[in-house]
């Protein structure tokens, strides 16, 4: 797909391949485009949720709810985490936790300030069949502290930065499919990217016409799909 | 540790495979673990599409011990008994589990129970020591808290004979027709104090094995993979869990949170019942009564 989106943008743009979207920037750009779109999928879910319980959504193809799930369901992990002193500590690579797991049973997470009272009250206290853990920066601190082993996580990874790998051919970047790494998002986001790496892009070369085109489409797509 | 909500083969449940005690998961099928109504609840009742969209899972804990707790007090009645012999002074402790007395009894030769009745007519209060000044001054200890010892309503009782016992009021001696029905048994009495958690049995009881049958809440002692449920008790559970959630959470409609009110009664209502185990041959039974002619 990158090197779809990146003729598209250079088409778009009216310039050559050598013009003024470099593969570095084409990179850097295509890397916070990448990073809009994902953090939009938790929003655009939050409101197709709204929209199905106001029954505004259909099943199937007008499945919105189901088609979001699809694309996030893409960066789900799931991990072993590592024991340090008194806390386990949380994957490398994680973009926002689903939950814990320690022998088969969900590790409930709670607020900091809630936690001591939920230690402490005789009905919920934590146990092995009911642990709750409170997260502290990137430590989850488990309690019982007799939980020290067999914790895993679900979670949802980042996406990898896009690169356009290529050769030079007779002073001209070619595209190289070996040394490059696709986008992640889904495939039905196409556009959607290369109308947020038009707008990258314009902002760049200064060109006011490209920002205020890209920023008009994005505008109509998001009021086109909450209308 | 009996297996409970999952299925066991023959040989296990009539035997425990060979385990002692191989009574261990005997009757085991008519209950389901705490921990599974919890799971299927959260997975079954709170969601994006549903009343409940986000609850912590430690309040729908908090609500389901409170559930069983209500459960045990109101509909399962599930009496423990307490066998102990009464010591020379008779005074017994109450069980550890202990929430509320349903019946008190003492053991007969042929092995059958003697109901003791409640005595409210006198009282177990706490005795302060007093110096013999003309004030009566309460004595204290070093660390200037009261001095008590055992109370003179103690040692009467203890003194009492058992013919002096068995009279509720000294006032209706030799007058049988005015006594007070209530309290009128030759099985003696006993005064249970909560507070301070002992039952005072009367001093025609002493030596004999006395029952204590209790209601406990259902939770003394087990581990929370060990709380258990009976099952016709599992849809009250839910309704009671449902509707105290829902009646704490803001932004819930009135009529949503009444109708979950009202499914919770019904569903109490509906597990009493269930579990009185009243058949249609114990009415029988009691109806033949009628036909009893009475001369």
């Amino acid at each position: 797909m990158i090197n779809s989106v990146r003729n598209t943008v250079l088409f778009l743009l009216n310039k050559d391949n050598r013009g003024y979207v470099s593969p570095l920037e084409f990179d850097y750009f295509a890397k916070q485009a990448q990073l809009e779109i994902f953090e939009q999928y938790f929003s655009d879910y939050s409101r197709a949720v709204a929209a199905q319980n106001s029954r505004k959504k259909a099943l199937n193809y007008g499945d919105s709810v189901s088609h979001i799930q699809n694309k996030i369901d893409i960066f789900t992990k799931n991990d072993s985490l590592t024991y340090d002193t008194d806390h386990f500590n949380t994957p490398d690579d994680l973009y926002k936790l689903i939950n814990v797991v320690y022998g088969g049973k969900i590790v409930q997470e709670v607020a900091s300030h809630k936690y001591d009272m939920i230690v402490n009250s005789n009905l919920t206290k934590p146990s092995v069949t009911y642990p709750i853990y409170k997260r502290i920066d990137n430590s989850l601190f488990v309690s019982p502290d007799s939980i020290t082993t067999t914790v895993s996580a679900n979670y949802i990874r980042k996406p990898q930065d896009p690169h356009w790998g290529h050769t030079m051919l007779a002073g001209d970047p070619v595209y190289n499919e070996d040394s490059s790494t696709d986008f992640e998002i889904s495939a039905s986001d196409e556009t959607e990217l290369v109308i947020k790496i038009c707008k990258f892009a314009g902002l760049s070369i200064r060109e006011a016409d490209v920002v205020q085109l890209a920023t008009n489409e994005e505008q109509n797509n998001f009021v086109k799909e909450n209308s | 540790m009996p297996t409970i909500g999952t299925h066991i083969d023959q040989r296990e449940y009539y035997q425990n495979s060979g385990t002692e005690p191989r009574s261990d998961n005997w009757g085991t099928y008519q209950y389901m673990l705490l921990q599974d109504i919890i799971n299927n609840f959260l997975l079954t009742y709170v969601g994006d599409d549903k009343v409940i969209n986000k609850v912590d899972r430690n309040e729908v804990i908090f609500h389901a011990k409170r559930g069983l707790q209500e459960l045990h007090y109101d509909a399962l009645r599930e009496i423990r008994g307490f066998e102990v012999e009464i010591p020379a002074t008779l005074k017994v402790h109450l069980p550890h589990d202990f929430v509320s007395a349903v019946k008190v009894s003492y053991v007969g030769d042929k092995g059958l129970t003697y109901e003791i009745k409640q005595n409210f007519n006198t009282a177990t209060p706490k005795s302060y020591l007093q110096d013999n000044t003309p004030f009566k001054n309460i004595l204290m200890d070093n660390d200037d808290n009261a001095l008590t010892g055992t109370p003179v309503i103690e040692q009467n009782w203890k003194d009492a004979k058992s013919s002096e016992v068995r009279e509720a009021d000294s006032n209706l001696v030799g007058k049988r027709f005015g006594m007070d029905t209530a309290s009128a048994s030759s099985n003696g009495s006993y005064v249970l104090d909560k507070d301070q958690g002992y039952i005072l049995f009367s001093s025609d009881l002493a030596d004999k094995n006395i029952i204590i049958e209790y209601v406990s809440d259902g939770m003394y002692g087990l581990a929370d993979s060990e709380i258990k449920v009976h099952k016709l008790a599992e849809t009250f559970m839910y309704d009671y869990m449902v509707s105290n959630i829902l009646k704490q959470k803001f932004g819930v409609q009135e009529y949503i949170v009444r109708r979950a009110q009202k499914q919770a009664l019904a569903s109490l209502r509906n597990a009493k019942i269930r579990l009185s185990s009243i058949t249609i041959g114990d009415l029988t039974k009691i109806l033949r009564g009628r036909d009893k002619w009475i001369k």
